[in-house]
């Protein structure tokens, strides 16, 4: 049962980063706003 | 006496393939390998344990001694992605703020290996990027990163130089040009990773028929922004089923990996590769408008499809295309571990390590006992015997110096044989490889002769380059050339093993500043025959990672027809003494990753 429930949670999580997150449909190149020296995000 | 003040370990292709190490000490270049080397499982991509232990030998240093640790990924990002479809601004924020342990175990081992250490996360196209350039000439370029995927981006482009690095547009999400290629792959039945080069032997046989089939599974623009409709993931067992979309868009029925393979097979292989190339020149035409830049550097997984960077560079959309060497994630460590030493560096100061002809693996060890009593007197010359016995038709391993990093044997773990020889190419393939008879082998051929043969005569010293012979030296085909068995007995040339039916050659072109040895023995042969050429094939048989020591290299010689082997300073011939059942026993361990 909380294993069910932790599992659950773990779906609902990821549905919602994706719905923060998700891109917009779109093709083809976009302007980067990275750094390409960052060394220090994960 | 005080020890190195910065050692620098990149780690590469972790939880992915192709798992990889390289070692910088204060800016020099000990050492590079991939883990597949040393487990005998190809395309290993478990944490590199052994490719580190064995930099670290190569340095005499201890895991004490690192300084520094950098991952080519971002693991948390990457992982965002895979597993929540999240990507971009959310997913980057939460890569800063989030603590370490939120990327699973990425980083434990190494942790637990390196506990003095500080740890480094790099963009996994910028380590190719970085890779490429700071091993090559060094020179300002527009860069072209074109990859499966990394993190969530299947390519990146801008400029490099030695005081700017200007990531100036991506293409997100990994459902790209690379998938693409992949997806057909599998459709042709070649499941194992890593079998696009295949396809790429494949397609010059066929005819493009099917392009628009395949152009309804993608949308494209003029700037080769493609993207798949589906939204395929690149993970392997789901590609099995994306697959059956091709199935869809061309009508034609995937194929079985044991099934011959048929003319629309072929004409399939032809069509992905037209719109690969296709949308890859649309990218250069882009770069080279946006960008101004002269020069292109092309990196990434999808770089190492030659064919495309041969093209690149007879087109001249650019003045100079550098195709970088080491295209696939087996340099991605190299490429962090060079990104890191960059951001120390003075700003614009040059940073340019020696890639030692990509030879920075160990040795090959001592030979085993069991070789003793077949080894061959050779009293003069070991390069005169040996280019005497390729002259004579013998078929040779060629084991000598440190191994090379990458996917291609460039002559220290290499198969040679005379290309002069009929029916080379499939007694090659058939009765020493192990694999499908069409893919032709690639010519070594002394740099200064380069131009004699073939229509370019610039360097091409990692395989990394197709050329065409020139035309005074083919014979032309009749009009009419059916099946693929008639297109590869058709005799087009004098070199028919090393010489695609298009009359393109994958070549590797030998200087002596780049692979003293090799040159030397290419030198006696072309004095034995006139021809500066041989015929060099990694030394392995299909589904298996190129030998490393000289105990890889004996098992391997003995369970195929090859004749001589050379380990270090010593020949040997072949006992012959296994059945073709045992041998076939022997294959039958690899044959998961053919």
């Amino acid at each position: 049962m909380a294993k069910n429930l932790r599992r659950l949670g773990v779906t609902l999580l990821a549905q919602l980063l994706r719905l923060l997150g998700g891109r917009p449909a779109r093709a083809g190149w976009s302007r980067s706003t990275r750094d390409p020296l960052d060394l220090t995000s994960k | 006496m005080s020890g190195p003040h910065e050692v620098i370990l990149g780690i590469g292709g972790y939880l992915g393939h192709d798992a990889n190490a390289a070692l910088l000490v204060d800016g020099r270049l000990i050492g590079a390998s991939q883990e597949e080397r040393f487990t005998r499982r190809k395309h290993d991509g478990d944490y590199p344990r052994h490719a580190i232990m064995d930099c670290l030998a190569q340095a005499r240093l201890s895991a004490q001694d690192v300084t520094d640790c950098v991952f080519a990924e971002k693991p948390l990002q990457a992982s965002l992605f895979d597993r929540a479809g999240m990507a971009g601004g959310l997913a980057r924020w939460l890569g800063r703020v989030a603590p370490e342990s939120s990327s699973g175990l990425y980083s434990v081992p190494a942790r637990q290996m390196f506990p003095g250490a500080r740890f480094h996360f790099a963009w996994h196209h910028m380590s190719h990027v970085a890779g490429a350039f700071h091993t090559g000439d060094g020179q300002r370029a527009a860069f072209l990163c074109l990859d499966g995927k990394g993190e969530d981006y299947s390519a990146s482009a801008g400029v490099i130089d030695h005081g700017e690095l200007q990531l100036r547009w991506e293409q997100p999400y990994e459902n790209g040009l690379g998938l693409l290629y992949t997806l057909v792959t599998y459709h042709l039945g070649f499941p194992s990773f890593g079998s696009e080069y295949k396809v790429m032997g494949l397609a010059p046989y066929g005819r493009p028929t099917l392009v628009a089939g395949l152009e309804r599974l993608f949308a494209t623009d003029d700037r080769g922004g493609l993207r798949l409709h589906a939204a395929v993931k690149f993970r392997w067992p789901m590609l099995d089923a994306a697959a059956a979309l091709v199935t869809e868009a061309t009508g034609l029925p995937a194929r079985g990996r044991e099934q011959p393979l048929t003319a629309e097979h072929i004409d399939l292989a032809a069509s992905v590769q037209h719109v690969f190339e296709r949308e890859v020149f649309k990218m250069a035409r882009f770069l080279r408008r946006e960008t101004g830049e002269r020069r292109l550097l092309f990196c990434g997984g999808c770089a190492q499809n030659c064919v495309v960077a041969g093209r690149l560079r007879d087109a001249r959309i650019f003045e100079h295309v550098a195709n970088s060497p080491i295209g696939g994630d087996m340099g991605s460590g190299l490429g962090a571990a060079l990104l890191l030493a960059r951001h120390r560096t003075k700003q614009g100061a040059p940073l340019r390590v020696d890639p030692q002809g990509y030879c920075l693996g160990p040795e090959p060890g001592p030979a085993p006992a069991a070789a003793a009593p077949w080894r061959v007197p050779c009293a003069g010359s070991l390069h005169d015997f040996v280019a005497g016995e390729l002259a004579a038709g013998r078929t040779c391993g060629w084991i000598r110096g440190r191994m090379e990093l990458g996917a291609r044997a460039l002559g220290a773990r290499s198969i040679l044989a005379d290309p002069r020889q009929p029916g080379m190419q499939s007694r090659l393939n058939l009765a020493v490889k192990f694999r499908e008879s069409f893919r032709p082998f690639a010519p070594a051929i002394l740099a200064e002769h380069t131009g004699e043969w073939f229509d370019s005569a610039e360097a091409s010293d990692f395989m990394n380059y197709t050329a065409h012979l020139r035309p005074e030296l083919r014979n032309p085909p009749p009009a009419r050339l059916g099946s693929l068995r008639e297109q590869l007995d058709f005799p087009r040339c004098a070199l028919p093993s090393v010489v695609h039916v298009d009359f393109s050659a994958r070549l590797q072109t030998v200087r002596p500043s780049v692979h003293p040895d090799f040159h030397r023995l290419l030198t006696a042969f072309h004095a034995r025959t006139g021809t500066p050429i041989l015929i060099n094939t990694s030394f392995n048989v299909s589904g298996q990672p190129i030998v490393r020591t000289a105990a890889d290299a004996w098992e391997c010689f003995v369970n195929t027809d090859l004749d001589l082997l050379v380990l270090n300073d010593e020949i040997y011939r072949n006992p012959g003494q296994r059945t073709r059942e045992e041998k076939l026993t022997w294959l039958k361990t690899f044959a998961a990753s053919a």
